[in-house]
């Protein structure tokens, strides 16, 4: 383990005056230093002998000269190490941590500004008098474009923090409206069960073109089974209730899967009709509205989306209190629902409803060649 | 009363990781001071599956006469298991690394570093006794409400093994053409901040000397932080001087230690940092970015820096390979300070700890009289949840059980099974897709303390 070679720092601290180091004597003179400094002693050979704190103070002093000399002097640019940063920052995941985004703005910031104070010390005594020169010479110029870069980035920069303070009042407008601590899905109302109007159900859904049916969100099964048992080719999904684990385990083709996932992965036409039940009663207003898109993309014309909802009473009577008041949205009423399929484009909207149920159906319209 | 057992448990456990020795020498070490002695674990790596029992096996009821002592880097089931028995519990606290340090890279590891400074502060109130690596973690305990607390250095034996004759002699032919060889051991993880060694390594190989290398001796935390390093290398061009190993043995590791010219250190956070012990102790002066427990461990012993640009490194370490003076300096001083940690210094600190703890009595916070224990006096009692007694279901299975999803071994920056490789493929690493590292290599020395 000898020590290396290589180019000798300018100041290099060998030739630094000052006391011996505790370890730097010759070993068998280290001996008495270190038995010395052990005993108390500050001095041997005549020479100062520092303690160990001080010693290694010292050293990092030194240390810290050198970069600083070094760096004035040009030969440790700030681009360099700015340089080191910006390219590790590339292989660096984004986005995972909120205070990340503040840092790669930090990282913005430092290289936002040019530097106009070119480095022109030298070594060589002549060298930096000819940098120097140079620089005198053609300072007027590169101050003129540096200047103009320099308020360029800064108004860039500006312009990115607020931005950023933009975002961050959104985010926290967006935060606020979302809810609170949301029952389990369990405790949440069942769907609710259109078994009185599954004859009008079933009579629109063979009006249509044929193809498979989906009820989503279909619960225990109950209306699969019924339409099944009635010669529908239909299926169920549920996001993963109990309900629905009973109805797969009766053999039902019932699937986990969340309502608007499963639409949006279905090819555009396919469906041969749509029942929605379930989540409608609950999710926000803008979920239902994405549904009702999904639903009218993923439809073949001329079939029928049933919307099995619960009217508001009746479902805040089963739910309960504090389902009710935490669940993103509260049930239409059928009246509202068959507005709004009327004016997203679907064709013979009809309603059925009771004290405990809704039924609203609704033929996605035919184009007309 | 004097317990007549003093379990240890640990979420994982293997033989060649900081932790794991550790327990094994803190064994021994109870054995000799007439106690009864086992170590329990959720998963045990293969070479010391016949030194420990698995938690699975934990009888229910309340075991008179023992004391258990918990090991505690990351979070894990088997704090919640032990919070809910009724035995008196001593933390060993080894540090858990920030979960912000880890989020970008290893989002899991975040998750259960987050949930062990969870189980840190739930245990505050259950356990009677804490004994912290450093004053650093010891800052810990306190900040999470823990009233007595000692500190006793973690137990490992310096020097066990002898340098590797091939890595050693292969090591030296590297040298044979000049260039100083930098050297740094621990996990590769975005805390230890390896990047910025290759940052100075890029300015050192620029400024001073193009033949300067670095060794990052070290299994790597995840796949994206290694990755990284290997790329920003080769952007950087410096990818032939920059050596990554991966896990090493003993013996490899010491040949390490015997062909580098300095230790040098960027990491950010270091809950105690054996690795700057065993460099000391080596010989290899070391040079080391100022941060968490580091100054605690270096002592006088190495040159601290309070930047650490990689200009700032770069110089130091290129003033410690090339002043004689320093050197020379620097090899003694670490030695003296290497002294500070031998095992047989480690042992007494541990039993003092151990006086005091028992001194202290059994219950939850404290409550006795505390012979020499830091922390409130006498009479600030707490409740007693032991006396609750449940044991929570399902968390007794073995590797790969108890439906925990990370298995042993897998748990961040919890050093037990994560460092340590070599056939352990029963334990459930497969979850995340991690391989056992092959069979023989088999240390990562020290990652996370």
């Amino acid at each position: 383990m000898t020590s290396q070679t290589g180019e000798a720092p300018s100041g290099d601290p060998r030739s630094s005056s000052g006391p011996v180091p505790p370890g730097s004597q010759p070993p068998e003179a280290a001996e008495v230093g270190e038995a010395a400094q052990a005993a108390g002693g500050s001095e041997v050979s005549g020479e100062p002998v520092e303690d160990d704190q001080a010693y290694l103070d010292r050293v990092r002093r030194e240390i810290d000269d050198e970069v600083r000399r070094r760096r004035a002097a040009g030969d440790f640019p700030p681009s360099f190490e700015r340089k080191l940063d910006e390219l590790f920052a590339r292989y660096t995941p984004t986005g995972e941590a909120d205070d990340y985004f503040a840092e790669a703005l930090k990282l913005a910031d430092r290289a936002a500004f040019f530097d106009i104070d070119v480095p022109t010390g030298s070594r060589r005594e002549v060298r930096g008098l000819v940098k120097w020169s140079l620089w005198q010479a053609e300072a007027w110029f590169v101050r003129y474009i540096v200047d103009q870069l320099n308020h360029f980035s800064a108004a860039l920069m500006r312009t990115v923090h607020l931005l950023d303070e933009r975002l961050a009042d959104v985010e926290h407008d967006v935060a606020l409206l979302a809810p609170g601590a949301l029952p389990a899905e369990d405790e949440l109302a069942p769907p609710a069960d259109p078994g009185a109007y599954t004859e009008q159900v079933l009579a629109r859904l063979r009006s249509g073109p044929g193809g498979r049916v989906l009820h989503g969100e279909c619960g225990d099964g109950r209306l699969v089974e019924a339409l099944g048992a009635a010669g529908v080719g239909i299926y169920g999904i549920d996001p993963g209730t109990a309900a629905a684990d009973v109805a797969a385990a009766r053999g039902l083709d019932v699937r986990r899967d969340d309502t608007a996932g499963h639409l949006a992965a279905l090819v555009d036409a396919v469906l041969g009709g749509l029942v929605l039940s379930g989540v409608i009663d609950r999710c926000a207003a803008a979920q239902r509205h994405r549904l009702v898109q999904l639903a009218e993309l993923k439809l073949a014309p001329g079939a029928t989306l049933a919307v099995v909802s619960t009217p508001p009473a009746a479902w805040e009577a089963a739910a309960g209190p504090l389902a009710a008041d935490l669940a993103q949205g509260r049930p239409w009423h059928p009246q509202t629902w068959a507005a709004v399929l009327a004016s997203t484009g679907f064709a013979d909207v009809e309603t059925h409803a009771d004290d405990s149920v809704g039924v609203v159906l609704a033929t996605k319209p035919v184009p007309v060649r | 009363m004097r317990p007549q057992r003093i379990d240890q448990m640990v979420p994982s456990f293997g033989r060649r990781d900081a932790i794991g020795e550790h327990i094994l020498h803190l064994r021994d070490l109870l054995v000799h001071l007439g106690f009864r002695s086992d170590i329990w674990c959720r998963g045990a790596f293969p070479e010391v599956r016949d030194q420990c029992r698995l938690v699975g096996d934990l009888p229910e009821g309340h075991r008179h006469g023992t004391w258990w002592i918990y090991h505690l880097a990351t979070g894990s089931p088997v704090a919640d298991l032990l919070a809910g028995r009724c035995e008196p519990i001593i933390v060993d606290y080894h540090n858990i690394t920030p979960a912000s340090l880890l989020t970008p890279w290893v989002p899991w590891a975040a998750e259960t570093a987050e949930e062990g400074l969870r189980q840190l502060q739930r245990l505050a109130e259950r356990s009677c006794f804490a004994v912290a690596d450093s004053a650093y973690n010891e800052r810990d305990l306190l900040g999470a409400g823990y009233r007595r607390t000692a500190v006793a250095p973690p137990l490992f034996d310096l020097g066990a093994d002898a340098p590797d004759p091939a890595t050693l002699a292969r090591r030296r032919a590297e040298r044979a053409g000049g260039g100083a060889d930098w050297l740094f051991v621990g996990r590769l993880a975005p805390n230890k901040a390896q990047h910025d060694l290759i940052k100075a390594l890029a300015c050192a190989r620029r400024f001073f000397d193009p033949r300067t290398r670095l060794h990052l001796v070290g299994t790597g935390m995840g796949e994206q932080y290694p990755r990284a390093l290997r790329r920003f290398a080769r952007r950087l061009g410096v990818d032939d001087a920059v050596d990554l190993p991966g896990a090493v043995d003993g013996a490899v590791l010491a040949a390490y230690y015997a062909a580098a010219d300095v230790f040098v250190s960027a990491s950010t956070h270091e809950g105690f940092g054996i690795p700057l012990v065993e460099a000391a102790h080596s010989g290899v002066p070391v040079v080391a970015y100022d941060a968490a427990a580091v100054a605690e461990t270096v002592g006088s012993g190495g040159v601290l820096l309070a930047d650490k640009s990689p200009m700032a490194l770069a110089v130091a370490a290129h003033r410690v390979t090339t002043d004689p003076d320093l050197r020379r300096y620097l090899a003694s001083a670490g030695r003296r300070r290497a002294a500070d940690f031998t095992l047989a210094r480690g042992r007494l600190a541990w039993q003092a700890a151990l006086d005091q703890a028992l001194a202290t009595g059994a219950e939850p916070g404290g409550v006795a009289t505390a012979v020499g224990a830091r922390g409130a006096g006498p009479g600030d009692g707490a409740s007693v949840p032991g006396a609750r007694g449940a044991r929570p279901g399902g968390l007794g299975a073995g590797p790969g059980g108890g439906g925990s999803r990370h298995g042993p071994g897998d748990q961040g920056p919890e050093p037990g099974g994560r460092t340590s490789v070599g056939g352990g493929a029963e334990l459930a690493w497969a979850e995340r897709g991690h391989q056992p590292a092959p069979a023989g290599r088999s240390r990562l020395p020290w990652a996370a303390m």
